[in-house]
């Protein structure tokens, strides 16, 4: 196993599949072996799950940068007698769970609702991944619907 | 569309070239049309018109209508007329960037497909690759919207069926007409560019509200070539693809997180007809219960069967891996096809 971990931007980057091919791979041998950072990979998607949830059950997309301006606030708050005995037992942890609470807080409880794991996903996924792919074959149709308006992320 | 059809004629006078026979068969051949002056006119003609396409499935078909202006050489604006939802809805593509304009939401939905590039790359193995699986026939010539275009039906050599047929434009090249046909002879898409004007098209047109939100949306990487790698990279014993019958062969692939279950994707293209294999290790699968999914079978295993429009989708697992096949086939065509990766 690769000792050295990911950072938790590269955690992010691996879910929004913004790495290269190599580094991707990497990322993904490492946290097939790596209990600590698989937590932090999870826990990283459950809340662009929860935040997406909220966003897609209020028909509106996901503030720009609020995700950013989170951890930022995260960052800079003054850790809580509460976080400082986290980080002394689980440093992985307390970062996440405390945005977690902050996403909590600025969506509202509705949001806890109907976010549930899915095994199976919107078959209109699989065929906007199709289309998308086979755009650049050279018989293929464009688009006649515009995409980022007839699909999501997929979940169910 | 600018792509498309580029594209479009340029494989198309790939395979007409690779067929004499069939075009030394039409009574008038057409004026001498030079490969290199078919891919240079999209970047050099900008136009102007409407499109009309329908897409027809078992269980309906889907019509869209939308005005399109073609700034050459790279920008095209399309905005919508039909369907009812998307009225006012206009799209910018800048490239591999496709920018969706939404009033009613005041926002801009940017959508970036990095797998666009591998048509560039690969423009030539594509034509290559029509040209060994279809017979390319001059069919006529004609006038169509006021235009003179010369007909060309694309005959699959596996099948012997008439896979597509299209107008070009025979003064700019431009594709003006594009049907596609199914395993049985029907129609099950036509494109059609109407009412075109070939004039310069003003730059204000293709500007961007600068007071709208910009959302990113689905982004698909770049696709590699390396099929080997892929398999390799996937992290799981992903099979590598074979050739498929009927020419089908494997072009391009990524890895891609589907619900943070790692899958490989395989694109597979026999020139005009595309297929998407998407395989994983852990259990993942297209929710086809709202599609009224029927069961086939893959070999000895149960695999679900459904289709979106004119897009069929097939779900099995060979009690090691999870697979979906999608595809613009039909049923006997995408489980033969299925049957072949998994007999």
């Amino acid at each position: 196993m690769n000792q050295t971990h990911p950072t938790p931007e590269e955690i992010v980057d691996y879910l929004h599949g913004e790495l290269s091919p190599s580094r991707d791979a990497a990322i993904h041998a490492h946290i097939a072996g790596c209990a600590e950072c698989a937590q932090a990979r999870d826990e990283e998607r459950s809340l662009t799950e929860l935040l997406r949830a909220h966003a897609k059950g209020q028909e509106r997309e996901l503030p720009q940068g609020v995700v950013a301006s989170i951890r930022a606030a995260v960052a800079h708050r003054p850790p809580s007698l509460w976080e400082r005995l986290s980080a002394a037992f689980r440093p992985a942890v307390a970062v996440p769970v405390a945005i977690a609470i902050a996403a909590f807080l600025y969506f509202g409880v509705r949001s806890m609702h109907g976010t549930a794991r899915a095994s199976t996903i919107d078959a209109s996924y699989f065929v906007d991944c199709h289309a998308m792919q086979s755009a650049a074959t050279p018989l293929s149709d464009d688009d006649p619907l515009p995409p980022a308006l007839t699909s999501d992320d997929g979940s169910q | 569309m600018v792509r498309s059809k580029r594209f479009v004629v340029a494989a198309l006078l790939a395979a007409a070239l690779s067929a004499p026979a069939a075009a030394a068969s039409s009574a008038k051949a057409p004026s001498a049309i030079s490969l290199a002056q078919v891919l240079d006119a999209p970047s050099l003609v900008s136009y102007s018109g409407v499109v009309e396409s329908v897409r027809i499935g078992d269980r309906g078909a889907q019509a869209t209508v939308y005005r399109v202006e073609h700034r050459a050489p790279d920008l095209t604006r399309r905005t919508y007329t039909a369907p009812s939802e998307y009225l006012g809805v206009w799209e910018l593509v800048k490239g591999n960037v496709t920018y969706t304009v939404d009033p009613a939401r005041r926002r801009i939905v940017e959508t970036r497909n990095d797998a666009t590039l591998r048509g560039r790359r690969a423009l030539g193995d594509d034509a290559q690759l029509i040209a060994a699986n279809y017979r390319a026939s001059v069919a006529g010539f004609e006038n169509f919207d006021g235009r003179p275009v010369v007909d060309v039906l694309l005959v699959n050599k596996h099948t012997g069926r008439g896979t597509m047929f299209v107008r070009i434009d025979r003064e700019t090249k431009i594709v003006l007409d594009k049907q596609e046909f199914g395993p049985d002879g029907s129609l099950i898409s036509e494109i059609r560019l109407e009412r075109i004007a070939y004039k310069p098209v003003p730059a204000i047109d293709f500007t961007l509200p600068n007071d709208y939100a910009v959302v990113r949306a689905q982004v698909l990487r770049e696709s590699s070539h390396d099929t080997a790698r892929l398999v390799r990279d996937a992290g799981f014993g992903a099979r590598r693809p074979q050739p498929l019958p009927e020419g089908f062969s494997s072009v391009d692939g990524n890895i891609v997180d589907l619900h943070g279950v790692r899958t490989v994707r395989f694109l597979y293209s026999d020139g005009i007809r595309t297929l998407s294999l998407f395989e994983s290790a852990t259990a993942v699968s297209p929710n086809l219960a709202p599609l009224h999914p029927q069961t086939l079978r893959i070999g000895n295993r149960d695999a679900q069967y459904a289709e979106e429009g004119d897009v069929a989708l097939l779900s099995w697992n060979d009690g090691t891996l999870y697979y979906t096949l999608v595809g613009e086939l039909g049923r006997a065509d995408i489980q033969r096809l299925a049957a072949a990766i998994n007999p």
